[in-house]
């Protein structure tokens, strides 16, 4: 490998892309590799946000710190931030570049877009992480499993370096079902051939915008004022991987469900039953624990 | 009150759905019952916290009624300008609230939140009381309770909690109170009181918080109740200076049995994974001890 080798990771606040981009810094240290960068981009720090990270591994120290624009592979944690957005991921890939994607709980390989000549992988990490019960305080860590897809996709790092990295990043208790998530992605990933519809031009990168020059007062923009709106951030429906599911029968319209969803999700019909809008509903499950007659189940999400 | 009884006046939603608070967010819980409680005819100041974010980014906003976003230190002093401006455009129906993170109360906004208290503004200041800085990660505040894990904490904080509710009732202001988010009724009714009084009002809500306590998603009802439950929490009014135990705290005294052991409320949560059995015994004779006192304290005046 020459030159720098530049990698963006993209996901949900909480599953653990910080986490293991710093981890495959370590990791390529391990390798023998002596310029790395492990890069978070998160804003303010909250669950369920998209949230992107960078690394940069090189034979040579790196000097650059910027965010990664023109990455040579691009691994994808979550894949329901691919709806509405397949340009966004592969934005600034290279031709020759690798895509990562984790494949879970919905059949999105008719959604994914690659550039001409980019080589896309693919694994069910979610079902991994759910198999060894790597969660951290309910949340599947969707990153560590990923870790072992990258390896097994660009051949960069080995599993013994990464082995070593997490060994060193987390407690005992932990590491043990890390390296295990992490060996069993790396053998579960797979190659995949598009069609070739969706093989397109490679998709410019996106640069920060410049701030416009201002001479004078009138030049700036008026005041701006924000208009409430349902869905301010989008829709939060899209976090969820389990659905709670209201069982009629059982239902005594209580309205516990009501009174304590913390995202007003939940509506009462004419006829007073509790009605969850999906649109929205984030999948917290406390309706679920509170429903007084366990009305109400959790489904697991497939779209 | 029952859900349902409560349903018929207050269906009405202030905090939209879609905002981008955290799955299982206590402090959305909180603010969407303050809000039911005052009504649209509210201003709300917030400091800089968890509020700032999950209200959303410009052009939309989660929240239905006119909201500031202040400086993290400045929150009662932008709310007492708005009380002089309304009062000046003789506007009596208005509610200012400032909602204000623990940190910005107990830490960088309590100078002018003293100053404010001292001059007896006319506004409501809710403090939603997560126990650190949970926007930027975790970090300690004044806030933390005594032992639990922060990332500038890491083997525990070793001070106590500071009591906010008991230093706002210290200088004399007419309503303080403290509430939770599991007892959404209770804040509810709470709220419509400290509405009818004038002069300074403070409400401290405990929120439980799912990623900064190390608990699952959806057990943010159940932490806040064991919470009070275990006497942790106090659920009390100040009403001009007289203390007054809430029914879900009076319950657990007058019926032992409904007690909850500390050491429930401490283990359901990642954030105490380095107390050991004696620190929990300690605990719990200091809860003892807590709940003692404010039984004897009940309907007596708090200060000489």
């Amino acid at each position: 490998m020459r030159g720098v080798f530049e990698v963006r990771w993209h996901g949900r606040g909480g599953q653990g892309l910080v986490t293991a981009s710093r981890i495959l810094a370590v990791a390529a240290f391990n390798e023998g590799f002596v310029g790395v960068q492990s890069i978070p981009w998160i804003g303010a720090e909250r669950r369920g946000a998209q949230i992107e990270a960078y690394n940069r591994i090189s034979h040579a120290p790196v000097l650059l710190h910027s965010q990664v624009y023109e990455p040579d592979a691009v691994v994808v944690v979550d894949p329901s931030i691919l709806s509405g957005n397949e340009n966004g991921v592969i934005r600034g890939l290279k031709r020759d570049g690798f895509l990562v994607i984790n494949t879970a709980r919905l059949n999105i390989t008719p959604l994914l877009r690659a550039p001409e000549g980019c080589s896309v992988y693919v694994v069910d990490a979610t079902s991994i992480c759910l198999e060894l019960d790597l969660q951290v305080a309910g949340l599947e860590v969707l990153a560590m499993p990923m870790l072992g897809a990258f390896a097994n996709a660009t051949g960069l790092v080995s599993l013994k370096s990464l082995e070593k990295a997490i060994a060193s990043s987390f407690e005992a208790g932990a590491v043990k079902k890390n390296i295990a998530a992490v060996i069993k992605a790396y053998e579960l990933t797979r190659k995949v051939h598009l069609k070739p519809e969706q093989y397109v031009p490679p998709v410019p990168p996106s640069r920060p915008a410049r701030i416009p020059e201002i001479r004078h007062w009138t030049d700036l923009p008026p005041v701006p004022v924000s208009t409430p709106s349902k869905g301010s951030i989008g829709k939060t429906g899209e976090w969820r991987t389990h659905r709670p599911v209201i069982d009629k029968e059982k239902c005594s319209k209580c309205l516990f469900c009501w009174m304590y969803c913390p995202e007003a999700a939940i509506n009462v019909d004419d006829s007073g039953f509790p009605e969850i809008d999906y649109d929205y509903c984030k999948g917290c499950e406390v309706c679920f624990n509170e429903c007084p007659r366990k009305a109400i189940s959790m489904v697991i999400e497939e779209k | 009150m029952s859900a349902r009884k409560i349903f018929q006046e207050a269906s009405e939603e202030y905090v939209l759905p879609g905002n981008s608070a955290c799955q299982g967010c206590g402090s959305t819980l909180a603010l969407r019952w303050v809000l039911k409680a005052l009504g649209n005819k509210t201003v709300i100041v917030n400091p800089a916290s968890c509020g700032c974010v999950y209200v959303g980014l410009y052009p939309r906003t989660a929240l239905s009624v006119p909201y500031i976003q202040m400086a993290f230190a400045a929150g009662p002093a932008a709310a007492s300008g708005i009380v002089g401006g309304l009062d000046v455009q003789g506007k009596k129906d208005i509610t200012v609230v400032c909602w204000a993170g623990d940190g910005g109360t107990a830490d960088i906004g309590v100078s002018s939140l003293s100053g404010s208290a001292e001059r007896n503004t006319n506004y409501i200041y809710f403090c939603y009381d997560n126990e650190a800085y949970m926007n930027t990660g975790t970090q300690r505040s004044g806030s933390t309770p005594a032992g639990a894990w922060t990332t500038t904490t890491p083997l525990g904080k070793k001070e106590s909690k500071k009591d906010m509710a008991f230093i706002m009732a210290a200088h004399r202001i007419p309503y303080v109170a403290t509430s939770c988010s599991s007892y959404p009724i209770d804040l509810y009714e709470k709220t419509k009181k400290a509405k009818l009084i004038g002069g300074m009002r403070y409400i401290h809500i405990l929120v439980p918080c799912p990623p900064g306590w190390r608990f699952d998603t959806g057990l943010t009802v159940k932490i806040g109740r064991l919470a009070v439950e275990s006497g942790m929490w106090l659920l009390y009014e100040v009403k001009n200076g007289i203390f007054y135990l809430s029914p879900p705290s009076r319950r657990i005294l007058e019926s032992p049995e409904k007690r909850v052991p500390v050491k429930e409320y401490i283990k359901a949560q990642g954030r105490f994974r380095g107390i050991d059995e004696r620190e929990i015994d300690l605990l719990q004779e200091m809860i003892d001890k807590k709940l003692e006192k404010a039984a004897k304290l009940d309907g007596e005046p708090l200060f000489f």
